[in-house]
């Protein structure tokens, strides 16, 4: 187990990483993202299809109806045209067409799923989100990196660390309870700088799919850890324990 | 304008990291208030509880109470939405409630842990887990309905001071306080 002059000796000087200035238009899924687009709905549609047809097999007819109405939704999902897509402003990856972009919806904030970072459509174009922004409860999300490093400032406003905390989580997973099975999965982070002032500002969270993330309140100290993880060339720990 | 329901919004213009610390001395402050309004020489009791330990969860509670079966409680809860904004509703609330809320959550652990232990033996963990959750909720729900008609009833006869008038007429008062404005010096 480290000690304290340990964790505190892992914290790395960083900097804000550059903001780039450059924004992207909105436009309708073509080519290869369309099609994955169709594909994998179509394919969850074909797996409720199944799970439709037992339950009917059998004469569960309200299963049958619910996971047949579940088929139709998803099948008018995959091919219809209110999607939009947009390329990243930081890395120019394409954001999913269920980000939610829409020339509707001024103000969204969307995460690439390539670099992690935000975005906001605005005006008419999909710019790089504030890097100041805060939220005053953790709400921007990060990968847990692998013997990942946490830069060398609180991470709710950058200030010299006078104390390092650690965060904990448990997750259910309520489809196995549906199985009469009860699966918890729990994860740790430990040496999170923190200044006199703040706390609670990073949480632990484990999704659905047991991907282990970090949820921060600062979207800039979200960057810097992002920063000075890549500068090291860590990797997202993924479904990895942490 | 305080509405029918005792409450109001207020808030600050925008996300800071700053707010929870401001809308906590916001309790203090509207607790430092009602003390001189309603002072505990004349019998009334004024406590703050702060519920911040987790992030998206918090709470501040101001409970005014006369007795054990007069009372009222300030909550601030900031919005999901906009966690910079909060509600400030004023609810009647008693010292007994709290009481009995607490001795009711006592001694429901035991029953409860039980017939989780029976659930166990009877089916499977996942759904012994479920079975209790849901004995539990109705258990509570029901437990509340009926501590809810009993302290009310007691405030009825003994006296209610905090009449729903008076309630609307709290929430328009501290209304009036002024929310903190003055933020720590930020070292970011």
């Amino acid at each position: 187990m480290a000690t304290y002059q340990e964790l505190l000796g892992n914290l790395i000087e960083s900097e804000d990483s550059p903001v780039p200035q450059r924004t992207t238009s909105l436009a309708k899924p073509v080519g290869p993202v369309r099609t994955k687009h169709i594909v994998t709905n179509c394919a969850i549609a074909a797996l409720f299809g199944l799970i439709a047809g037992a339950f009917f097999y059998y004469g569960h007819w309200i299963l049958g109806g619910v996971f047949g109405l579940l088929t139709v939704l998803m099948l008018s999902a995959a091919f219809s045209s209110s999607y939009w897509v947009a390329a990243c402003p930081y890395c120019a990856a394409v954001f999913e067409p269920i980000a939610g972009l829409s020339p509707e919806k001024e103000g969204k904030v969307v995460q690439c799923k390539s670099c992690f970072e935000y975005s906001e459509y605005s005006s008419g174009r999909v710019r790089a989100h504030d890097p100041n922004a805060v939220s005053e409860v953790p709400k921007f999300v990060s990968p847990v990196f692998s013997d990942g490093v946490w830069p060398k400032g609180c991470v709710a406003c950058g200030a010299a660390p006078t104390r390092l905390d650690e965060v904990k989580t448990r997750n259910v997973s309520y489809g196995m309870l549906a199985f009469g099975r009860i699966w918890v999965t729990s994860g740790k982070a430990k040496g999170i700088p923190y200044c006199e002032k703040h706390r609670d500002a990073v949480d632990l969270k484990i999704d659905q799919r047991k991907r282990v993330t970090l949820e921060w309140c600062s979207l800039r100290m979200m960057r810097r850890y992002l920063a000075v993880n890549r500068k090291l060339g860590r990797q997202p720990a993924g479904r990895k324990w942490i | 304008m305080a509405d029918l329901f005792a409450s109001f919004e207020t808030g600050y213009e925008r996300p800071s990291l700053d707010n929870p610390l401001l809308f906590s001395r916001y309790a203090d402050e509207i607790a430092m208030r009602l003390g001189h309004e309603y002072p505990a020489h004349t019998g009334y009791r004024i406590r703050v509880e702060k519920r911040e330990k987790d992030p998206r969860k918090r709470e501040w509670r101001v409970d005014l109470q006369r007795g054990w079966f007069s009372g009222a409680r300030v909550k601030i809860k900031p919005l999901s939405a906009k966690p910079h904004r909060a509600r400030v509703k004023v609810e009647w609330h008693s010292r007994l409630l709290e009481v009995m809320e607490r001795v009711f959550a006592y001694i429901s652990i035991v029953p409860l842990i039980l017939l989780f232990v029976i659930f166990t033996l009877a089916t499977r963990l996942g759904f012994a887990l479920i079975l209790t959750v849901v004995v539990a909720v109705a258990w509570g729900i029901a437990g509340s309905i009926v501590m809810i008609i009993v302290a009310r009833l007691l405030a009825a006869i003994f006296g209610n001071e905090f009449t729903s008038e008076t309630r609307t007429a709290l929430a328009t008062k501290i209304e009036q306080f002024p929310l903190p404005q003055s933020v720590p010096a930020s070292t970011a």
